[in-house]
């Protein structure tokens, strides 16, 4: 039997989640009070020792210990099949592309995108389709938040201290979708990224929250992405040209893909239909400066190259609507990161 | 019940003081700006001002990749090889 | 130095105190900076030049991390006795024979605490303020007389008495008797033989007198508590001189008190207590739980104890024989809590008018019953009764009334 060397609290059984509350281990909501037994269940789901380290987060000096993940994925409310995912995706804001610091403590209030690809999505059933966003699947909704309860129990970033968010949004309770492989007509995203279909992984990125957009008139591919692009092209990236995430649901899928059109394709117009000029970011205050005489024909793209658009087929069959992400920060700041859910 | 600690506690890394020097006569001055909107601004104001006013002997503003990094290597060097004090700037 | 505007004070103090460097000079403007006039940047500037200047050539006030230059040598005189002499003028001994802290000795003692002679354990020591290196503590256990093995203890106490929670400030200078008393739990209490049986809390035991008196001395010449002058007490009390002991965990029917405050059974660790000396509960007629209550609470019912004006926790050491007696009774220690803070509770009219309403003030809801058959508990809630099991065989428990205005800290003991 392990043992596990987190300090101990006795309460009562009755007092235990307002303990919790009390002790401020918690996001705002109730927490599964972490026991040594559910503690433990979780950690031999992973087929995890508790002093093997996750991951190292350079900046705050701070090991994250499996033990201290599994801690926080109890209270999450994590089932202990979940662990695998939970891990990944504590290796990926551990990695120096990820670079903790900035997600972790910006005014910008990035919420923690989770991309889930790969058998495990269905295995756990993270959901891909109906209600993407929203509630109602514990998968979703438990893994995004044992993440956040890791960076603030153990990394620190608790709201109004080290995370100086100015807004935030709701996805930094939890942001975790998966990619619907089973319908898409495209690469995985997982593939793309240079895993094998039959791996499952966990892309992390630090994003804003989503945007919607409507087109329910066309029935081509360039129509639909022109008004991608539109709502897109001035989004808070443009500056800092920041990764983008394109979220394609299924009735947009359908005609994109009748089109013929594969992911490259849809990456190469969107980054020809998202330059905007010089004049009209000076104008409307976005870059710094007086607008000089030529600024209307200088133009600034989105992001900085094509493959800068993660593009992500989920979303409900139903419903003439699909969405965007814009990342918190340019790549040199944080960039998405993938690892395998072992 | 019997519950379990998901915080950590800070480590407590005692790093050694460098002695202050008595005054800025002479010295040399770092100026680490983080990118955000006039950190450089304040900061070459404050470095002309101990120039002008304190016999600071020169200053050198760097610039760090992104505020959201830690100053890279070569800041570091630098700045350990050719200045007296540093002034880092944080926040926007 | 670090440059930043104000709503940023708390990320730079936590960043700096994260690298090492708590003590870090940071000086702010105001916010923001960002979309400012360049004029205004400008006069932001000279707003914080001089700060900036001063930050750059001036230590900073209170060392948390900085080397401790070596302690001077002094010459002193060879001859033992005509050393107590020497070391009680300049203010060094309890009063009692103090083994001399030449090098060879203090080194030891620092080699026994396993850190650098310059560390820094607790960068500023009430009332004085003045940072306690492992050299200084070392050079304190020396006259005390403690060995290199008794090291790991006394830091690990001097850690829990500089814990905000303990109050060491108002410990040390209060006219109140308090002083810490040392409670040792886990493995290391037989390893270096401190007791907690028979005649525990008297003489006879080197670790436990040693340890305590160590934490005394250290107390005084560093933290500055010297009686009569910053030391106000208006009577004290022989645990001034050494105040320490074990549980006597084996013959504990209960979990003891460390796993209680959240340790392992198998890690050590020592309890501060800001405690009064002990008063004695003779019982040696009862034979169950509810009728030794009697005494036990008869006892913790004390009206003019500072638990009973300032709260804070009081504790209830009870002998091994009570301990049988109210566990062969199905009681848990929670059950002993509760009914000791029950039952323990004290008369209003037992109260001077003058002290109902002065205390009045002190924590509301107290002291502002106006029914003379009113009672008041003897700690504010009942989880602030401690309880532990220590002592030899004798039908005799102790009660410990702690300043009031202070927490009991646990720290674990490396090593």
């Amino acid at each position: 039997m392990p043992t596990l060397s987190s300090k101990r609290h006795k309460v009562e059984d009755l007092d235990a989640t307002e303990f919790c509350f009390q002790q401020g281990w918690t996001d705002g909501l109730p927490v599964i009070p972490p026991t040594e037994e559910r503690v433990l269940t979780m950690l031999k789901a992973a087929n995890l020792n508790p002093d093997d380290q996750i991951g190292y987060i350079d900046n705050r000096a701070v090991a994250v210990s499996a033990e201290k993940v599994a801690l926080n994925a109890v209270m999450a409310g994590c089932r202990p099949e979940y662990m695998r995912v939970v891990v990944a995706a504590v290796q990926g804001i551990c990695d120096p592309a990820w670079s903790y610091h900035g997600p972790g403590t910006s005014t910008g209030g990035a919420g923690v995108l989770l991309i889930v690809n790969g058998p495990i999505a269905r295995q756990l059933d993270i959901n891909a389709g109906d209600n993407l966003f929203g509630p109602g699947w514990r998968a979703n909704a438990t893994i995004g938040r044992a993440v956040r309860l890791v960076m603030r129990n153990v990394a620190g970033s608790r709201p109004g201290l080290l995370d100086r968010g100015t807004l935030g949004h709701p996805g930094k309770l939890s942001y975790v979708i998966a990619e619907n492989e089973a319908e898409s007509p495209w690469t995985p995203l997982h593939v793309e990224r240079g895993f094998t279909k039959e791996q499952s992984t966990v892309t992390v990125l630090a994003a804003q929250g989503p945007h919607q957009f409507y087109n329910q008139l066309s029935n081509t591919a360039a129509g639909i992405l022109t008004t991608c692009a539109d709502d897109m092209r001035t989004s808070g990236g443009i500056g800092r040209q920041a990764e983008h995430v394109v979220i394609i649901a299924g009735e947009h899928m359908k005609t994109i893909a009748a089109d013929g059109w594969t992911k490259a394709d849809i990456r190469k117009f969107l980054f020809e239909h998202t330059q905007v000029s010089h004049e009209h970011l000076k104008q409307t205050n976005r870059i710094a400066g007086a607008v000089q005489p030529g600024d209307d024909k200088k133009m600034r793209a989105l992001v900085a190259a094509p493959e800068d658009f993660l593009v992500v087929a989920a979303g409900g069959m139903a419903g003439a609507f699909s969405g965007y992400i814009p990342a918190w920060g340019s790549k040199t700041t944080s960039r998405a990161v993938t690892k395998e859910v072992k | 019940m019997e519950l379990l600690d998901p915080t950590v506690e800070q480590p407590q890394q005692a790093i050694d003081f460098a002695p202050r020097p008595g005054a800025l006569a002479g010295k040399r001055v770092a100026l680490i700006e983080n990118t955000k909107y006039n950190s450089d601004k304040i900061l070459e104001r404050i470095g002309n001002i101990l120039k002008a006013e304190h016999g600071v002997a020169s200053f050198k503003i760097f610039r760090k990749h992104n505020s959201g990094v830690p100053a890279h290597k070569e800041i570091i060097d630098e700045v350990k090889a050719g200045f007296d004090v540093v002034v880092a700037g944080v926040g926007d | 130095m670090l440059l930043g505007t104000e709503p940023f004070r708390s990320l730079a103090t936590t960043a700096a105190a994260a690298a090492g460097m708590p003590h870090l000079a940071i000086e702010l403007v105001q916010h923001p900076l960002g979309g400012v006039d360049p004029k205004l940047i400008r006069d932001r500037a000279e707003s914080v030049v001089d700060r900036v200047l001063n930050a750059l050539t001036t230590d900073p006030p209170l060392p948390a991390a900085r080397r401790i230059a070596a302690a001077d040598a002094v010459q002193a005189p060879d001859d033992l006795d005509a050393f107590q002499e020497w070391a009680a003028a300049r203010g060094w001994s309890d009063a009692l024979p103090v083994l001399p802290p030449t090098a060879a000795r203090v080194a030891r003692l620092i080699a026994g605490s396993r850190l650098a002679r310059d560390f820094v354990l607790v960068p500023s020591l009430a009332p004085a303020m003045r940072p306690a290196s492992i050299e200084a503590v070392a050079i304190n256990a020396a006259m005390a007389g403690a060995g290199p093995e008794h090291m790991p203890v006394v830091l690990a106490a001097l850690r829990a008495l500089a814990d905000p929670a303990f109050n060491l400030n108002a410990i040390q200078t209060t006219t109140h008797p308090c002083t810490p008393l040392l409670v040792v739990n886990g493995p290391i209490a037989a390893r270096l033989g401190i007791s907690g049986g028979a005649n525990a809390l008297g003489n006879g035991y080197r670790a436990n007198a040693v340890i305590g008196r160590a934490v005394r001395l250290v107390l005084q010449n560093v933290g500055g508590a010297i009686p009569g002058e910053t030391d106000r007490a208006t009577l004290g009390h022989p645990g001034k001189f050494t105040y320490c002991l074990a549980e006597n965990e084996a013959e504990s029917p209960w979990e003891p008190l460390h796993v209680e405050r959240g340790f392992r059974r198998d890690e050590s660790t020592v309890t501060v207590l800001g405690a009064a000396g002990p008063h004695n509960v003779n019982d040696h007629g009862s034979a169950s739980a509810d009728s030794l209550l009697k005494a036990l609470a008869g006892t913790v019912a004390a009206p003019a104890s500072n638990n009973i004006y300032y709260g804070g926790e009081a504790l209830v050491i009870v002998g091994p024989e009570h301990a049988r007696t109210i566990a062969d009774s199905g009681w848990s220690k929670a059950d002993l809590k509760r009914a000791l803070w029950e039952r323990g509770r004290v008369r209003m009219d037992a109260f001077s008018q003058e002290n109902v309403s002065r205390y009045k003030h002190i924590i509301p809801g107290r002291f502002d019953q106006t029914d003379s058959a009113a009672t008041i508990t003897p700690t504010v809630r009942w989880e602030d009764v401690m309880v532990m099991v220590a002592g030899g065989p004798g039908k005799h428990s102790v009660v410990v009334p702690t300043f009031g205005a202070t927490r009991a800290v646990t720290a674990r003991i490396d090593g």
